[in-house]
């Protein structure tokens, strides 16, 4: 009996350390009821001791972070480029490279017709044996000149021809312009002439209608004169009164002779 | 405004992101600091633990699969790394004994004592008493409220285990606290 008492206490209180919040007073007044037995006892003391836990922990602030480096755990996996870890083979490859070139005695030599590489002095081997032979430098000399005379006569060639090809268009270009020019020319001079010509014509007529104006003007004072004169030396008022003025029946005036003029 | 969830800032963590870290870091240093300083009683040494638990935490950072929350696997961090913290300092002793002289040094700093308050004094002089095993207990249940499962899940070891340690924890604890208020 006492054996399933403890059984039930002790269920009881870890039911209520586990925070079965729901039946906790059950518990709770469960555990406080068994009060009986030492080994009641026991469990009661631990609960009261589990309370003022409770209790304290509830009443406790939490502390404040002292400042420090937050970010000093964080070691990222991205190093930079200088530290990457082959630059070291790389080195020291590129450098073992550098010696085998000095060591062999690396030449390259730019060429007209490529490049050229050489080991172990190779090029100055043959240029000494080249000097050898000075006969065969001047046909390789005269050879290289002639090359470079042709090149250069053959690139003179295209060169005039373009800028004969241009001069030739150039003076079509000035031929077609001059040409133009001169009949445009031509036809404002013609223009001008003929505006003169008509010009003078009229000049001539206004000239020619004044002069004959001024003549049939003398004609007609001289008729007018010669009339008066007649009239006086020959005054017979009744028998010239039936005939025309100068007595020979024509009028001193034309008929459509006007005052004016 | 819109708070990440710990899964994406661990995430961004191990895609390089600083940021995110930091922002986790802030998220639990508080109740990982109050955590190490109640269980090593001294808040340089908690500060140490503390930056101790971060480090280790940010190197298991890729093994963790999000399974269980990513508060609860840095606290089983945590009290690896506290038991460890103990072997270190004293290697001769067991995790079930009282470490007294390590107590008896933190008793006499005036740093703690201008931390603490004076409500959690007396729990605090009283849980020094406990074996660290005990006070690893105590901790869980009380100040985390975790269940027995959950305790004998994060330590590794049975739950009679868990039961046993509480209940001699908390015998210890009875001689060191008043019962006025009760």
């Amino acid at each position: 009996m006492s054996e399933d008492k403890k059984l039930t206490s002790e269920k009881a209180f870890e039911k209520w350390l586990d925070r079965s919040d729901l039946v906790e007073d059950e518990q709770s007044q469960q555990v406080q009821s068994n009060t009986n037995t030492n080994e009641e006892t026991v469990w009661q003391e631990r609960l009261k001791t589990a309370q003022t836990v409770e209790h304290q922990v509830s009443l406790e602030a939490e502390h404040k972070v002292p400042h420090w480096d937050r970010s000093a755990a964080f070691e990222s996996d991205k190093s930079p480029w200088w530290q990457w870890g082959g630059l070291p083979a790389m080195s020291m490859a590129f450098s073992m490279f550098a010696m085998a070139l000095v060591l062999f005695k690396v030449e390259l030599v730019m060429k007209d017709d490529g490049v050229l590489l050489t080991f172990a002095g190779s090029t100055q081997a043959q240029i000494n044996q080249v000097s050898y032979s000075q006969e065969e430098i001047n046909v390789l000399v005269d050879a290289k000149v002639d090359q470079k005379l042709q090149r250069f006569a053959s690139e003179q060639q295209v060169i005039l021809a373009n800028y004969v090809a241009d001069i030739k268009v150039k003076q079509q270009d000035s031929n077609l312009q001059l040409a133009s020019y001169l009949i445009g020319a031509t036809r404002k001079e013609r223009k001008e002439d003929m505006g003169d010509f008509v010009q003078y014509i009229n000049d001539q007529r206004a000239d020619d209608s004044l002069d004959n104006k001024i003549k049939f003007q003398q004609l007609e004072n001289e008729i007018n004169y010669q009339a008066i004169k007649t009239q006086r030396t020959n005054y017979q008022p009744k028998t010239i009164k039936s005939q025309n003025s100068d007595g020979l029946g024509l009028t001193t005036k034309p008929a459509s002779w006007t005052s004016e003029e | 405004m819109f708070e990440r969830s710990d899964e994406t800032l661990v995430k961004q963590a191990l895609n390089g992101k600083k940021s995110a870290w930091v922002t986790l870091v802030k998220r639990y240093e508080k109740k990982l600091y109050n955590y190490t300083l109640r269980m090593v009683s001294n808040p340089a040494d908690a500060m140490d633990l503390m930056q101790d638990v971060f480090v280790a935490v940010f190197r298991s950072l890729s093994t963790f699969r999000g399974d269980s929350p990513f508060k609860g696997w840095m606290f089983k961090i945590a009290h690896y790394r506290c038991i460890e913290f103990y072997r270190r300092k004293k290697p001769t002793q067991s995790l079930d004994d009282v470490p007294e002289q390590f107590d008896e040094s933190n008793d006499e700093c005036p740093e703690y004592h201008a931390v603490s308050g004076q409500q959690a004094t007396a729990l605090h002089k009283a849980m020094k008493t406990l074996p660290v095993n005990q006070k690893l207990v105590v901790e869980l249940k009380f100040f985390q409220h975790c269940t027995f499962d959950e305790i004998a899940k994060q330590l590794g070891i049975s739950v009679n285990t868990v039961k046993s340690r509480l209940y001699s924890g908390l015998d210890k604890l009875k001689d060191h606290l008043e019962f006025d208020y009760v």
